[in-house]
This record gives structure tokens, C-alpha cells and sequence, in this order.
């Protein structure tokens, strides 16, 4: 039986609790008793623990197998387990459903964010225009790139550097505009042109873009103070200027606010329209809502599930909402990447033709997740196991395998094929390439157990370093080694293997590709000098830990990747991802529910991603916000 | 100590919208006719850099006949000295330090230091982003993988932040620059337990045209608090405090909005305090290479803002050490962090392995040493250092802008393959207006010698070289000693593998013995 398929509500997580936690048992109380003292120092508490849905045989085998674990052969009966896996199943979630949904109408805590820099420059350009945007590169230059890592505090704090570089930004747009009539015209409105505007003038202005700015309309002091600005001393743009820089620095503009309506009291209030149109649109495209969003809060149209799910589909299919969601798989989720090609031996690239092939790589892997997400609506199964290929440029379809494409691929032309073991996503050379001539073997595990099976594993630590530094082989030993052979010896300590046991298996079952993406028997090993030495036989072979951390055993990536495209937990990592990312928040136990609806939308009989995408941002709470305390 | 600081009205009155244009006419100012200062400014200049040295291809080979071993008191026991100018010139006094160091004048002006260690009882350092903070890397692996400082703030911001150090609010507090995206965390203060790490300028484009964004030729920004900053302001404040009351934002929320009033008060000073700020500097005229973004390993490459070759890197650091020599003329800044990572490769050589495998090579197995590649960074600084030899301090009553400053290089770590905490490689350049020897290997090492498991000998708490530097600035001990592990300013473990600070227990907030002047 493919263990992936085998894992009934074991589902990992790092701090929530997806379970309820009603009605329990002695017998439950028991057990989680003797888990918080056996077992809660290494798998965390047991509403959050990372064994959740295991079994009593499932215990009884890891303390059998796992050398971590022998120390509880003498001390854990079969009593003991039983409890303990009863506490661990206490409130799973039926079968067949993978999050235990409770309240359809309830969400996760959410926090006020800071606009990320790219959140920040896409909404000023939406505003302003690219031309004022691109006049700003000084301004700019003073705000660095946000740390956007769920759980990063980069976006719940502002810095004084943020905050100076923010006026420096307002106060050079309110003088670009003021000081050209065009641009005077498109924010304030052309009766700004006149050689005395009216006092109404600034009204145009006050109803128009200030609503964009701020994303709400103002409120009567703001509009009462506004006025009185603009017809107080100074001249009049001068004036308007420093009101519109105002705005500018403003917290409604800079922090995605949500103080909703109704009740005060309560920790989960609804949104104001203006609030739904600003989370569905920074969700969807990183910018501030459009004139269609704004217009559909104006007249109170984000309200139905199916008026939220048509502006979600609506803003996914823009340029920015098609840029986010390359974005998620490029940078956010599998850190893709083309590569660097002059670290490479001239040997290994002999034969391929480099010329733009690291923005081939990048752009082929954009081509295929717009086939899979867009043009064919596929799901999350497809997206792992898809052999079609869209590769024009002569290098990559070379390493792809296959002739290259006559021209550039556009939806409903001719697509290529995968040539033997290679399939979906994660056997693109954009996951699989490394500017060096051994393979990045270790990151290729890494990031397979962490984004692709939601496991948790620290970055080494200074003790794992040592031990690392100390079984390093020296470049002559090096020289007679495979990279797979290379990695086990230096990670051959206990303090490595702890997580190293999970990382090497998976990336030693990635080595049958080279450090270009190529599908190779054999490995080419290079001096530092970039000599070619000798060839050594590759094996990917590879006992991989699975999600239950039982054994699979497979003789490369393919049948690796083949068993999370048909588990349960596979799709479920990744609609815990997908809400992460259109979220920017940890997922918690009151999302259960959305979590849900997004992981039967990757699994129903005709999956979509792009269903899952949506059912992410638009559901049941969208137009709802859960405080912390 | 007895400091005038001069306001840049009054610079005004000295230089007058002289146009200064590098190089060469640094040197040809006629800074004899400017009014004249009385008192001295000082300036501080820190370069951190990633990974270490080992000892061996750093520090000059000594023979221990040669080191003075005169102790004045008890707390400078362990530190001996020999001066600089007893080695020869004919060869370089180490790989890592090159011809520049050769030269006699710059010898002069130089202390090496050996035995300055992290003194933080783990077992080695590895990566660290504490280097200008006393302290090593966090207890919590997650944090900025692994390398995040543990306490307090980076002693840039301490000086910065003090009163006997700016006597008003100057254009840039201290002045971030980086050759890329890896030299950029060093400097760091601290929010909630949390490093908060400060922006850095990548690329000498984007620091020229912050540092002189507000200089014009001929034309001296216009003083005293802009109107318009002022209400933005105001208003932003009274947005602010109508949200902190509202019911519906949580603790979390309430703490962004807090640090946003807190940020915008620190703005409010600075723009009041705007009036003494006009500069009366002219931009210098620089040949400006790229604004940096994207993979910091990409080397070599050509000028296009995600890789630079080798060519632009050095027109690149060039250009940083005159916008600092400018920023300096100016008084725009008298703090600067100069963070380094570019520094892998292709700067010293044609060799084109990956820079990650290439950093942790110890000079054992490949073909460059990370010693030769910390060299390409020193030779920069050295050059910087010269420059601001040549130029008379325009602000102080005598010496060069080098005499009146310091210069510091650290590393995150020691013997680089180790990831050692002994032995940082470390070197001052500057007097720091006198407060400073200037001229001398300074050997920390215990005796007798403790080797360790990495062959390297157990020295004593470099933070204390930190705390010599913020003296010299003029700070006193009140407002860095909280920025620490509890015991005082950094990181101080009695025991670090195996081997005893015992010695240090009641001086490791002395600033170093022997070096004051």
C-alpha cells in the first residue's frame, strides 16, 4: 500500500491546532497526560503536536525503529500508546475530510500588516502611474526589501528608516504631481488648473483618488480639515500637495487596517466593504483595489460569497494577479531560480547552449504554471506529475529532452513532452539547477520536506555546524566521491542526522539529475579548477521518510513525486501554503474550514488550483476578522 | 574630553560651495584658508565582513622575543605589543594584509589585534551579524538563519544616539553602505526582543544619491523646519492616537501602532532640528556603477544591477570610499557601516567556483585562501584610510580626517573553517583624535598559550576593543552597558570551550588596556 496514501488526519503543524477540543474522555485525559510528559518535549503540545492522527501501532513502530525513540521501549507499555494514540486522534477529523471544520463561519487571528515594499510600489503605481513611480528610484533606494516569511515580525513593525523613507517618498510624489499640470489634472481634478479653483474643487480629489490612497472614503474630519488646508495660507497646489503627502504617510495607507463594524466588544467583527475590497485585492495582486473593487465596495457588492468569488477571478486573471501567482511558486514557496551558468565546468555545460538559458528556465517554468493554474485548470495531482513541456530555447529543451518549440508557446498551440523519468513542477530545472558542478542535493531535500510536506526542520545549529565542519572531506577525498556520497559522509553525526536522516533520502532520490536539470546515470566530477577527474555511477536509490514516518523505497524522484501527487498530505501541505500565502498569516484552528474547502478543491475529481486559489480568498470569512488578544 | 562641534552654517562660512570633485582635487583644497575650528570632530568608520580568517594568513608572525610584555596594571595582563614598524616592509605582514599595508605612514596609523575573541561560552561562533555588538549569534536557529545577534544594538546606533556624540541631529545619523545584499546586516537595534536590522544603501548609486540627494551646486539647502513635514506630521500622529483607542485592534496591532508614533516622533526631531543642516557641499563627481539587487553570489557578471564584474566592483568600492571621504567633508555623516560580502572570486582571480563552497576553503584545498579574498576588502579600506589621511580635517582645530577617526575591520568569526570564536581578525586604523596608540600588533593571546581544539589560543572579550571605540567617541559607560546579557555591554562567558575568561570577570566592561593613548 503507497504510504502517502495511508495517513488518516496525521497532519503537521508548527503552532495551531486544527483539532476542536470538545467532549473528552479519561481515557483521552489520559493519554494526553502521559504524552505531555513522554512525548511533549520533542513533538510539541499536544493540541499543535506533530504526531497528531497517529495510531498505537504507529507509536509502538517508532519506538522500535527510531533510535530517538528506544529510550521509551522499557518505559512506554502497549496501555501507554493505546492512550496516547486515542489522545493524538481525540479530535480528528472524519475520513475522507482532512481539516475538522467546526464553524464555517469563523477564521484565524489576523494582525494589522505593513504594506511589503513590493505591496507598497504596486500600489503607488496603480495610483500614480509608472512614470511618477519610476521618477522615485532615490526614495525608493531608502526602503529595503521586506522579509514577507509567515511568521517573519518584518510586516507587524514599521522602522524609523521605513518611516523617514515614506515621507521621502510622499513629499517627492505631492511635488511631482503638483508641479505638472497633467498630473494635477489626473489626481485633483482639471478645475485644479484654473487660475483660482473653486473652494469645491478639492472635493474631486477628496472623492476620487484620496479614496484610493486611503482605500475608504474619508471621513468628514478628514474631508473638513482638508478643506481648510487647501484654502489656508500658501498656494494652492502647494496646498494640495501637502495634503495629498499627508495621505501618503498616512496609517490607512501605509498599514492594512481592518476596524470593521458592529459590536466593538467582540473578537470577530465584519469587515467594512472598503476592508473586503482591500484584502481581496492585496491577496489577489499585491496592489491597492482597482476601480471595478472600488466601485462593487461603494455599492455594498462584496457581500455574497459569489460576488467576492468573481472579483477574486476577475484579479487573478490581471497581469498582477498573474504575477502573484508565479510569485508564490518562484519566490515564496519553492525559491526557483535560473542559474548562473559561468560557475559551471566548461564540461558539464558541453553541448548545451547557455545563451539565455537561465531566463528560459524561469520563463518556461511561468509558461507551465499558467497551463496548469489557467489554461487548463488543473489541480494539484497535474501540477506534480504533468510531463508537458513548453521549453523553446535549444539549451533547455536539450536538457528537457526534447526538440525545442517552434517559437514561444501560446495557449492552445502545441505543447512538447517530458522525456523519461521527469514529470511536473519539481523536475524542472528551475527546481533542480545549481551554479556548481556537484548538485545542490541538500537544498533540493530541504525544500521538498519543508514547502512540498510541511515539515519542520530548523537550520543547523552551531554544534551541527562542527560536526559538519569536522567530517567534511577535503577536496582530494572529495575528489573520489559522488555528491550523494559526499553528503553522507559529512553529515554523518548524530546532531546532523536528526534531520539530516529526512533531508538526504529525499534529495539522494533527486540525483539522477544533474546540476543543470539533465537526467544523468552518471556523475562528472571537477577539480576547483573545473578539470574534469572522473565520472562516478549515480544512485538514486533512496528509503525516503514519509509523512507518517514510515519508509518508501524508490529508485529515483519520479516515484517520490508520483506518491505526494496521490496522498492525502501532499495536497493538504499545500493548501495550508496556499492560504498561508494569499493570507500572509499562520494558519490557526478557526480556519479548519477554509482549509478544507481549499484542499477539496485540489483533490475533487476535476481539481483546480485555481479553485483553490480562489476558495482561499473568497469563502464564508472573508468579510470577517478575528483580533488576537 | 572638551569637544567643539561645528554646525554646517559655520562650515559654510569656511568652504562656501567649493566644488569638490574626486579625484584628485580632494587634495588640492585650500583648507588653510578656511575659518579656523578650534577642538576636534571624530568620525567612526565600521567594516564588518562575512566569514573569518584563519590566524595564520592575518596576523603578523611574531617572534615572541620581540613583544613588550611591560604590564601597567593588573587588567592589562596578557596583552602584549610590539610596534608595526619593526617588521619589514620588504614583505607583507600577512596574505590577508597586502602591499598597502607596506607602506610606513599607514603602519603608523594601524594597530593589529590578536586574542580578541567572542566571549559568548558556546562552542564556536558560527555565523554572526553581532560583530559591531559584542554578542554571537541567537539562541534561536530560526532567527536570520541562524546568525542573529543576541543582544542589545550594534554600537553604530549607540554612538549615533548620543548626546555627547551629535550635539544636534545631523542629515544621516550613520551612513549604512554595501557592496550587496549580504553585507547588510550588520547593524541592528532591537525591538521586542528582536533584532530590528537597519536599511542599508547597495551599490554606490543608491548611497550617492541619498548622501547628497539634498546637494546642490552652488545652492545650500534651504534651513529651518519644512512647514509641510510638520503638519504631515502632526496629522499622521493625530491618525495614529485616534487608532491606538480604537477596541478593535489587539495587543499585536497596538504595538505596530506604537512603533509607528514612536518613529514618527523620532522624525518630528529630526526635522526640527533640521535648521542647522544645510550643507554647503557641491556632489562630487563619480563615475556610478549599479544599484544591487538580487542573488548576492552572482559574481562575475556585467553591469546589470544583479551581477557586477570585476571591473565595476572595484570602481564600485572606489566610489563608496569617496562618497565616505565626501559624506565626511560635508558633515553629512560622521558614523558609517561598511558592510562587505562581495569579496568571493573573481576580485583577486580569474577562479569561478561556487562562492559558498569557495568561503569555507581554509587554504587547505583550493586555490585561494578566504585570507586572499578578505585581502581585496582591506585594500580597499587602506586606500580609504589614505585618502582621508590626505585631506586636513576641515572641523577640527588640526590633524587629517583619518587622524580625527577610526577605522575598524572585524569578521564574524575567527579561523574560518572552524568558524572560530578566538582570534578575530581585527585591525583599527585612526587615532580617533588621539584617544588612540596607533602603530602596534597588540598580541591578546593568554599565556600560557591554550591551544584549543582549533589551534587557536584563548585570548580575552573583544567587545572590549568595541568599548574603547565608544569612548573614544566621547560615550560614557551609562549608555552602553544595557546593551547586553545583563553582566554589562555584549556577550561575557566565563568558559568557552574548556578555557577560563576567569580572568576578566571584573574588567570585561574595561575598554582594552595598553591601546589609550
Amino acid at each position: 500500500m503507497p504510504f502517502f496514501q495511508n495517513c488518516s488526519g496525521g497532519f503537521k503543524s508548527k503552532s495551531t491546532d486544527l483539532y476542536s477540543t470538545a467532549g473528552e474522555s479519561s481515557e483521552i485525559l489520559n493519554g494526553k497526560a502521559i504524552y505531555q510528559q513522554k512525548c511533549a518535549a520533542c513533538h510539541g503540545a499536544i493540541e499543535s503536536s506533530t504526531k497528531l492522527g497517529r495510531s498505537a501501532n504507529q507509536i509502538s513502530a517508532a519506538v522500535q525503529n527510531i533510535s530517538q525513540m528506544s529510550m521509551f521501549a522499557g518505559s512506554l507499555s502497549a496501555e501507554d500508546m493505546n492512550l496516547i494514540a486515542k489522545a493524538l486522534n481525540a479530535n480528528a477529523p472524519a475520513q475522507g475530510v482532512k481539516f475538522a471544520c467546526v464553524d464555517p463561519n469563523d477564521t484565524g487571528v489576523s494582525q494589522i500588516l505593513r504594506l511589503d515594499k513590493d505591496q507598497y510600489i504596486n500600489s503607488l503605481t496603480d495610483i500614480f502611474g509608472t512614470a511618477i513611480v519610476n521618477s522615485l528610484a532615490v526614495q525608493l533606494g531608502g526602503l529595503s526589501n521586506d522579509d514577507t516569511r509567515i511568521g517573519s515580525i518584518a510586516m507587524t513593525t514599521i522602522t524609523d528608516d521605513q518611516i523617514s523613507a515614506y515621507m521621502d517618498v510622499a513629499m517627492a510624489i505631492a511635488q511631482a504631481v503638483t508641479a505638472s499640470d497633467s498630473q494635477t489634472s489626473n489626481v485633483f481634478g482639471a478645475c485644479a488648473l484654473a487660475t483660482t479653483p473653486t473652494s469645491a474643487c478639492v472635493d474631486t480629489y477628496l472623492t476620487g483618488k484620496a479614496v484610493k490612497i486611503l482605500r475608504r472614503p474619508l471621513t468628514s474630519d478628514e474631508m473638513t480639515e482638508a478643506r481648510t488646508v487647501v484654502n489656508g495660507s500658501g498656494t494652492y497646489r502647494s496646498n494640495l500637495a501637502k495634503i495629498l503627502a499627508s495621505h501618503l504617510q498616512s496609517p490607512s495607507f501605509l498599514l492594512r487596517m481592518e476596524l470593521g463594524t458592529g459590536n466593538e466588544d467582540t473578537p470577530v467583527f465584519n469587515l467594512t466593504p472598503y476592508e473586503v475590497a482591500s484584502r481581496i485585492s492585496y491577496a489577489t495582486t499585491d496592489s491597492t483595489p482597482d476601480d471595478t473593487l472600488l466601485a462593487a465596495a461603494k455599492n455594498n457588492k462584496l457581500v455574497s460569497t459569489a460576488d467576492i468569488d468573481a472579483q477574486v477571478r476577475r484579479l487573478f486573471a490581471t497581469a498582477r494577479g498573474k504575477a502573484k501567482i508565479h510569485s508564490m511558486f518562484r519566490n515564496w514557496l519553492l525559491q526557483l531560480a535560473g542559474v548562473d551558468t559561468a560557475g559551471l565546468p566548461a564540461g558539464l555545460t558541453a553541448g548545451i547552449e547557455l545563451k539565455g538559458l537561465s531566463d528560459a528556465i524561469m520563463s518556461e517554468t511561468d509558461q507551465f504554471i499558467d497551463y496548469i493554474v489557467f489554461e487548463k485548470n488543473l489541480g494539484y495531482k497535474d501540477l506534480l506529475t504533468s510531463k508537458v513541456s513548453f521549453a523553446s530555447h535549444a539549451g533547455l529543451a536539450s536538457i528537457y529532452g526534447h526538440a525545442p518549440l517552434n517559437g514561444s508557446y501560446v495557449p492552445g498551440a502545441q505543447t512538447a513532452q517530458f522525456d523519461g523519468r521527469r514529470q511536473g513542477l519539481l523536475m524542472r530545472a528551475s527546481y533542480l539547477v545549481a551554479p556548481k558542478s556537484r548538485t545542490n542535493l541538500v537544498s533540493r531535500g530541504v525544500r521538498f520536506r519543508r514547502q512540498v510536506m510541511c515539515q519542520d526542520l530548523p537550520d543547523p545549529d552551531a554544534a551541527a555546524v562542527a560536526a559538519r565542519n569536522t567530517l567534511e572531506p577535503t577536496e582530494a577525498e572529495a575528489q573520489l566521491l559522488t555528491s550523494r556520497q559526499y553528503i553522507t559522509q559529512m553529515t554523518n553525526s548524530a546532531v546532523c542526522l536528526s534531520c539530516h536522516s529526512k533531508i538526504n533520502p529525499t534529495g539522494f532520490a533527486f540525483e539522477n539529475f544533474d546540476p543543470l536539470g539533465r537526467i544523468r546515470t552518471s556523475e562528472q566530477i571537477y577539480n576547483s579548477s573545473g578539470t574534469y577527474l572522473r565520472s562516478l555511477a549515480v544512485d538514486s536509490s533512496a528509503a525516503v521518510p514519509t509523512f507518517d514516518d514510515q519508509t518508501l523505497n524508490v529508485p529515483d524522484a519520479y516515484d517520490l513525486v508520483s506518491q505526494v501527487a496521490g496522498s492525502q498530505d501532499g495536497p493538504a501541505c499545500f493548501a495550508r501554503q496556499t492560504l498561508r500565502y494569499f493570507n500572509q498569516r499562520q494558519e490557526g484552528q478557526k480556519d479548519a474550514c477554509v482549509l478544507n474547502s481549499i484542499f477539496s478543491n485540489l483533490t475533487k475529481a476535476n481539481a483546480s488550483i485555481m479553485d483553490a486559489f480562489v476558495a482561499s480568498v473568497a469563502n464564508s470569512v472573508t468579510g470577517v476578522r478575528r483580533k488576537g488578544n | 574630553m572638551k569637544k567643539r562641534q561645528i554646525n554646517r552654517r559655520q562650515f559654510l562660512q569656511g568652504v562656501g560651495g567649493t566644488m569638490f570633485t574626486l579625484p584628485p582635487l580632494l587634495s588640492m583644497l585650500p583648507f588653510s584658508a578656511h575659518a579656523a575650528p578650534v577642538g576636534t570632530v571624530k568620525r567612526v568608520i565600521l567594516c564588518p565582513t562575512l566569514y573569518g580568517i584563519d590566524p595564520a594568513d592575518f596576523f603578523p608572525k611574531t617572534p615572541a622575543a620581540n613583544l613588550q610584555t611591560k604590564f601597567a596594571n593588573a587588567k592589562d595582563v596578557d596583552v602584549y605589543s610590539t610596534p608595526l614598524s619593526s617588521f619589514s616592509t620588504a614583505g607583507n605582514l600577512s596574505v590577508s594584509l597586502q602591499a598597502a599595508f607596506n607602506d610606513p605612514v599607514l603602519r603608523a596609523k594601524t594597530n593589529i589585534y590578536e586574542g580578541l575573541d567572542v566571549t559568548n561560552g558556546g562552542q564556536i561562533v558560527s555565523h554572526t551579524y553581532g560583530s559591531l555588538a559584542g554578542t554571537a549569534k541567537s539562541a534561536v536557529p530560526s532567527l536570520d538563519s541562524g546568525r542573529g545577534p543576541k543582544f542589545g544594538e550594534s554600537i553604530d546606533n549607540t554612538i549615533s544616539k548620543s548626546p555627547n556624540f551629535y550635539s544636534s541631529t545631523p542629515q544621516i545619523p550613520v551612513l549604512r553602505i554595501s557592496s550587496c545584499n549580504d553585507g547588510t546586516m550588520w547593524s541592528f537595534d532591537r525591538l521586542n526582543g528582536e533584532a530590528q536590522y537597519k536599511n542599508f544603501f547597495m551599490g554606490d548609486t543608491a548611497a550617492f544619491n541619498k548622501v547628497f540627494a539634498n546637494v546642490m551646486p552652488g545652492t545650500p539647502a534651504p534651513s529651518g523646519p519644512d512647514p509641510s513635514k510638520v503638519y504631515i506630521l502632526d496629522r499622521i500622529l493625530a491618525s495614529l492616537t485616534g487608532l491606538q483607542s480604537s477596541k478593535r485592534i489587539s495587543a499585536a496591532d497596538k504595538q505596530l501602532l506604537d512603533r509607528y508614533v514612536t518613529g514618527v516622533h523620532s522624525l518630528q526631531k529630526s526635522v526640527n532640528t533640521n535648521q542647522q543642516t544645510a550643507p554647503a557641499c557641491s556632489k562630487p563627481s563619480l563615475s556610478l556603477q549599479v544599484t544591487k539587487s538580487g542573488n548576492p553570489w552572482a559574481f562575475p557578471g556585467e553591469i546589470n544591477g544583479t551581477s557586477w564584474g570585476v571591473k565595476s566592483s572595484n570602481t564600485m568600492m572606489n566610489n563608496l570610499n569617496d562618497i565616505i571621504v565626501n559624506a565626511f567633508l560635508c558633515d553629512i555623516t560622521r558614523v558609517v557601516v561598511f558592510g562587505n560580502a562581495l569579496w568571493q572570486d573573481a576580485p583577486v582571480s580569474n577562479y569561478t567556483a561556487g562562492a559558498q563552497f569557495h568561503s569555507h576553503d581554509d587554504g587547505t584545498g583550493g586555490p585561494l585562501t578566504t585570507a586572499e579574498k578578505h585581502a581585496w576588502f582591506l585594500n580597499f579600506i587602506a586606500s580609504l584610510a589614505k585618502k582621508l589621511d590626505a585631506i586636513p580635517d576641515p572641523l577640527s582645530s588640526g590633524g587629517s580626517l583619518l587622524d580625527n577617526s577610526v577605522i575598524l575591520f572585524t569578521s564574524e568569526h575567527g579561523g574560518v573553517k572552524s568558524h572560530s570564536v578566538f582570534s578575530i581578525p581585527t585591525l583599527t586604523i585612526g587615532s580617533a583624535g588621539g584617544y588612540f596608540k596607533t602603530g602596534y600588533y597588540v598580541d591578546c593571546r593568554q599565556r600560557p598559550y591554550t591551544k584549543d581544539a582549533y589551534h587557536e589560543s584563548i585570548g580575552r572579550p573583544n567587545k572590549q576593543l568595541l568599548i574603547s571605540i565608544m569612548q573614544a567617541m566621547g560615550l560614557q559607560a551609562g549608555e552602553y552597558m544595557s546593551n547586553g546579557d545583563g553582566k554589562g555591554f555584549g556577550d561575557f562567558e566565563i568558559t568557552a570551550l574548556g578555557n577560563t575568561y576567569s580572568k576578566f570577570v571584573n574588567s570585561h566592561n574595561d575598554p582594552l588596556p595598553f591601546i589609550k593613548a
